[in-house]
């Protein structure tokens, strides 16, 4: 396959991440135990968009505002339709992170990391330097811990557990709520 | 709940660019906590390099970012190809008729400086670029408007009734090249980071138009493929066996509806 046909074919990994990862986050509290490896806490902020890319005539919506009014993206998984985007807060140590996860291409829009603090004294005479890599080191860690999580949906989807009780329960959670 | 017949304000934006509106709230959110920064005195120098206009890019508290793989294999030592391709691809205006219009490579901390004294991109296995891109346009209204002048007084010199298509378009074409010299060049910056030791490089935009330049920039120096980390593709890197590897090869969408 080339790039084109993977990206048109394969897509739905990246929306099926993002239902997954929001119905982890929900059913759990924000708190995703990464089997073997971590807890990392995941939630779900004000924004979010679904669509229905997977269909012959695409549907989008678009859902702003606070908690409650994001359950109303239920109704829309509902209807058949995957998060195609949303605004989500990882953390997996100290540091916090946002940021607009997009499903198609695995990119992250409005990252915000935490701020850099002031140059130590140790890197004075090399302060750009110093600051370009504590930066660089906090997007890195944003995007491991989402590669943690990614890996850990991708395990489950290709195994025998993704039919026999994690999409049952994911459907079950979609439904009950 | 907003959908695109929704009354909200979100909906005048199209429909799944939440960035556009993260951005402008983003934006004034920014420029206060600069403010209040800069009166508090501590700023890190880094921040009173890029606080001024650069909001959106690498440094900025708020920063998108698209994950490239980097492939391919450099000819001959790899530090000489890299400093050659940094070098080589360094901005340069593209035509030379003083139209401002220009592409490459500029140092990260000054999108002035396109020299990278000694191997100043360098940050230990990171090399850090700034894509500059400079581009003239003429907005087509000021274009029209100008034609029709240019044409009336045309006619009324020769005293014919209209001008021919081809009078016509050289006349456009003359006219918007006068515009160019008057107008200045918009100037955009996007930060690459790339990480030698782990062939990832970020680049600080998802616009189709800067990923392209850069793709084919970078293709251009250094003689290495950046391939975009779709979930696919790095699914296929995270699963390692090649049992489950096959498995996500024939993977179809799954119905997550009850």
């Amino acid at each position: 396959m080339d790039f084109l046909e993977i990206l048109s074919e394969k897509s739905f990994l990246g929306r099926e991440f993002l239902t997954w990862l929001w119905f982890k986050s929900d059913r759990s509290g924000g708190r995703i135990e990464i089997p073997g490896k971590k807890v990392v806490e995941v939630l779900f902020l004000d924004r979010m968009t679904l669509d229905l890319s997977d269909a012959e005539t695409p549907q989008t919506v678009a859902l702003k505002g606070e908690y409650s009014e994001l359950r109303e993206g239920l109704a829309a998984l509902r209807e058949g339709k995957k998060i195609e985007e949303a605004r989500i807060s990882v953390k997996a140590a100290d540091n916090d992170f946002t940021m607009i996860l997009k499903g198609t291409w695995y990119s992250f829009g409005s990252l915000r990391t935490p701020a850099i603090l002031p140059v130590s004294e140790a890197d004075e005479e090399e302060p750009i330097e110093g600051t370009f890599l504590e930066k660089v080191s906090l997007i890195e860690e944003s995007m491991e811990i989402l590669d943690s999580l990614f890996e850990y949906f991708m395990k489950l989807r290709v195994s025998d557990q993704w039919e026999m009780e994690e999409l049952p329960a994911l459907r079950h959670w979609v439904s009950s709520i | 709940m907003i959908t695109s017949g929704g009354e909200d304000i979100a909906a005048v934006i199209p429909i799944g660019d939440l960035e556009l509106l993260e951005a402008l709230e983003n934006y004034q959110e920014a420029v206060d906590e600069i403010e209040e920064a800069r009166e508090r005195n501590d700023l890190v120098p880094s921040e009173q390099l890029w606080a001024e206009e650069d909001f959106g890019r690498f440094y900025s508290r708020s920063v998108s970012i698209v994950r490239y793989r980097v492939r391919g294999e450099t000819v001959g030592s790899f530090w000489d190809s890299v400093d050659e391709g940094v070098k080589k691809g360094a901005f340069r205006e593209i035509d030379n008729s003083g139209n401002g219009v220009g592409m490459g490579w500029v140092s990260m901390e000054d999108f002035t400086d396109r020299d990278f004294k000694g191997t100043s991109y360098l940050r230990r296995n990171y090399v850090a670029l700034s894509l500059r891109v400079d581009t003239i346009h003429v907005p087509p209204r000021i274009l029209e408007m100008q034609v029709r002048k240019e044409s009336a007084k045309l006619l009324e010199e020769t005293g014919r009734q209209r001008l021919s298509s081809a009078q016509h378009r050289e006349l456009k074409e003359r006219l918007k090249e006068t515009l160019k010299r008057q107008a200045f060049p918009s100037i955009q910056v996007f930060d690459l980071v790339w990480d030698t030791s782990k062939a990832v490089a970020y680049f600080g935009s998802h616009s189709v138009k800067a990923r392209d330049r850069v793709e084919g920039h970078f293709k251009k120096c250094f003689g290495l493929t950046l391939v975009p980390l779709i979930p696919y593709i790095r699914a296929a890197e995270l699963l390692q066996e090649k049992s489950r590897q096959k498995v996500l090869e024939k993977l179809k969408p799954c119905v997550m509806a009850p």
